[in-house]
């Protein structure tokens, strides 16, 4: 046998013995039918076990209702139709709480509390009360003008043990642990003794107003939560059938004791419910008080582990909410900044140091018009040691039913960056200067040596001298164009874009490489340009055009380079075609790349820097262009198209 | 004759250029920093300043806006020679206190003579 099946069955005896127990002292107090009680705990002990077991203890609820009821009255065939009815009165509602509510965890919401009345406590039990009466009917155990009446004992006395009986046994089967503060000792005690006196008091019929139990289960499930609750009413329940039977308290001057006990089931029943449901909503309010704690706790911990400053004001531009980097930046403390106009004790400047006026600073530009502004321009906040820093932030509106209730700012100390950048200025102009100098040098006295400056030379020396020309230029270009990839990626090339007739531009090019064309004895054919605007730098544009034009002319030996126009939606292209040695398949790829030359030196043509390219396409694309191949074959020529953002009309 | 006044201070290209003015028959005065050049510039009133900018004691634009303060040298001619980062950039921050700006490694001294000749309408 296996260790789980050996646990099933072990479970199954447990359970049965304590249906049968509990199910004789129900039965002793039936009065109107011996089968039929207005105190039945077997219910609810069913339901639990099936809520927190499962289904494998089912066989001990058919089993013990079967052996208490042919224990006590009835044959066994009125026996297995009522142990039936119990038995499917425990499997439906456990079914229908499983569904519908949570399962054993059903009391954990106010919601589950009634949905457990109604499944568990209303419509599962009448499933075993119309089994049950209409068995012990037809068995001849019961009368049939008696049907209803016993009906009812039998229903309320099933509810009864559901709504007494199960929540005790759900709520402390899952912690066993009572958590008492030793604070809190001497208030169990005083109410735990409270209880007694006051149910006793009630009972015995000396203040027969049963109703004024209920503070008691208000002030327990406030202080003892539902563990507490549920055992508050057991005790109540104890107390109170006790004193009923005896023919005392509120309940005990009906006509019969069948009578009394079903009114004080239903005493029992909104006592054990109340109780139950300030207990749950005691729980409900802590845990959401826990979970908001918890989350301001997370956020606090966020806000101070952010690097960057955060100011929230509420609508009138007052401060309620500072992190921690922001009152390092600012030098002020939290205390000092809460409540304060942001305007007033963060004073905004320019650059020239003028201080930004309330009116135009971006707090109140967004608190005005809702919209959200994020700067890069620099501005500067002033701290409270008068120290000026440099600042880049996003102000975000806070907006609640179309109202603007605050903002959020999030702002960073660009002191770093700034002074970063000046680096890199200084880093590119310094390298900038220093190799270049010597480079002019080079250049300027070989060209005026070469012109005949200082005298005629020997023959011999013309080439030579030539050659240290070219490659000063080379040297000089290449300087250039890694000055210019520097400054790119740093983010330091500038650009004035203005709207430009791009036809005056190409021609303006295709004039100052004219020389070198005829040279070379190649055609620049230009078809005429479109009178269209671009926006776009001037001086940038004409760099593109000269590389482009200039490759074109480079790689073409004899025949034409046309320049041609195109405007597609808002962009126009200028395509370059030449009739040159065209590129290869597998190196089109490597274009646009940094220092790839193609078809350069090894056939005879002058060496680039293998930037052109690279430098060309980045700046069209910062300009809101591109630079592309289009197509190009090798021995037939190739396209390379520009293209350039056209001006807006509107 | 016409004057220049070249302010540069790297010795190499002071000679460079003076040999190449002096060819094309200019008279050449010289000043290795912008103090020197100032106080030239407004003893010797040339025709056209050569005006170098990183120097040391004086650097070229901080002369260049003093000259401007000067009766006389809110007329002169100045050429801008740099090597700094580009001559736009440069130009830019300069605004049209000089007439012309030149990065030097891009331009051949003869080149410079032609652009001194056309500003100053020699043929």
């Amino acid at each position: 046998m296996g260790k789980n099946t050996f646990r099933t069955i072990l479970l199954n005896v447990v359970i049965l013995l304590i249906y049968i127990a509990s199910g004789k002292a129900g039965l002793a107090f039936a009065s109107i039918n011996p089968s039929a009680s207005a105190i039945w705990p077997p219910t609810g002990i069913a339901l639990a076990a099936l809520l927190i077991f499962g289904y494998r203890v089912a066989p001990s609820i058919f089993l013990g209702a079967f052996i208490v009821n042919l224990t006590t009255a009835g044959t066994t065939a009125t026996s297995v139709g009522i142990a039936f009815g119990n038995g499917l009165e425990g499997l439906v509602g456990t079914y229908l709480i499983r569904k519908f509510a949570n399962g054993r965890y059903v009391f954990d919401s106010l919601a589950g509390i009634v949905k457990f009345t109604l499944f568990a406590a209303i419509l599962s039990t009448m499933v075993s009360a119309t089994i049950g009466v209409t068995t012990i009917t037809l068995g001849g155990f019961a009368k049939a003008q008696e049907f209803w009446s016993i009906w009812l004992t039998w229903w309320l006395g099933d509810m009864g043990g559901n709504i007494v009986i199960a929540p005790l046994l759900l709520i402390w089967s899952r912690n066993l642990r009572i958590h008492i503060d030793f604070r809190k000792i001497l208030n169990l005690f005083i109410s735990f003794v409270g209880v007694i006196i006051v149910t006793t008091i009630i009972f015995q019929g000396i203040i027969p107003y049963a109703y004024l139990c209920i503070p008691i289960a208000v002030w327990i499930a406030f202080w003892f939560g539902q563990k507490g609750a549920t055992a508050t009413t057991i005790f109540v329940a104890i107390i109170a059938i006790y004193y009923t039977l005896h023919g005392l308290g509120p309940f005990a001057k009906e006509p019969s004791t069948n009578q009394s006990l079903l009114l004080l089931q239903m005493f029992l029943n909104i006592f054990s419910l109340t109780a139950l449901t300030f207990a749950t909503t005691s729980l409900t309010i802590k845990k959401a008080e826990k979970k908001l704690l918890q989350e301001k706790l997370e956020d606090e911990a966020m806000l101070v582990s952010i690097g960057e400053g955060i100011i929230a004001t509420d609508d009138t531009g007052r401060i309620t909410l500072v992190n921690q980097a922001t009152c390092i930046m600012l030098g002020w403390s939290k205390e000092e900044l809460i409540g304060q106009s942001v305007v007033d004790v963060i004073p905004m400047q320019d650059e020239k140091e003028n201080v930004i006026a309330k009116e135009s600073r971006p707090l109140t530009k967004v608190l005005k018009s809702g919209k959200k502004i994020a700067t890069s321009l620099t501005q500067y906040y002033v701290s409270k040691n008068r120290i000026r820093f440099p600042v880049v932030f996003t102000l975000t509106p806070v907006i609640l039913d179309g109202k603007v209730v605050g903002t959020i700012e999030v702002f960073r100390d660009m002191t770093e960056e700034r002074a970063i950048d000046n680096a890199k200025d200084e880093f590119i102009s310094l390298v900038s200067h220093e190799l270049r100098t010597p480079m002019t040098a080079i250049r300027g006295l070989t060209s005026m040596i070469l012109k005949g400056d200082y005298g005629k030379f020997g023959e011999k020396l013309k080439d030579p001298l030539q050659d240290i020309a070219i490659s000063t230029e080379r040297l000089i270009h290449l300087i250039n164009d890694l000055l210019d990839v520097s400054r790119m990626q740093a983010g330091r090339i500038t650009f004035s874009p203005k709207d430009l007739l791009i036809g005056k531009i190409i021609d303006k090019v295709v004039t100052s490489l004219n020389a070198i064309a005829q040279q070379k004895g190649v055609k620049i054919q230009m078809e005429k340009t479109p009178e269209i605007l671009v926006h776009a730098d001037e001086d940038k544009t004409i760099e593109v055009l000269n590389n482009l034009i200039d490759n074109a002319i480079k790689f073409t030996d004899k025949g034409t380079v046309s320049i041609t126009c195109e405007q597609k939606g808002q962009l126009l292209t200028v395509f370059i075609i030449d009739q040159g040695i065209g590129i290869a398949q597998q190196d089109k790829k490597r274009l646009f790349g940094k220092f790839e030359q193609i078809n350069s030196q090894q056939e005879g043509r002058p060496a680039g820097t293998g930037l052109g390219l690279y430098i060309s396409k980045s700046l069209a694309i910062k300009m809101g262009g591109d630079v592309w191949l289009i197509k190009s074959e090798k021995g037939k020529g190739s396209t390379f198209a520009f293209s350039l953002p056209i001006v807006d009309e509107s | 004759m016409k004057k220049i006044l070249l302010v540069e201070d790297d010795l190499i290209l002071i000679k460079m250029y003076v040999a190449e003015f002096r060819f094309n028959g200019f008279e050449v005065k010289t000043a290795v920093d912008g103090e020197e050049g100032l106080k030239l510039a407004l003893e010797e009133h040339p025709d056209l300043i050569l005006l170098d900018i990183k120097m040391p004691k004086m650097d070229g634009l901080t002369m260049l806006k003093n000259l401007r303060n000067d009766g006389w040298g809110k007329h002169v001619p100045v050429f801008m020679l740099t090597n700094l980062n580009d001559s736009k950039s440069v130009s830019d921050s300069m605004g049209s206190l000089a007439q012309r700006y030149f990065v030097k490694s891009d331009w051949d001294p003869q080149q410079i003579v032609d652009e001194a000749k056309t500003t100053l309408r020699i043929t």
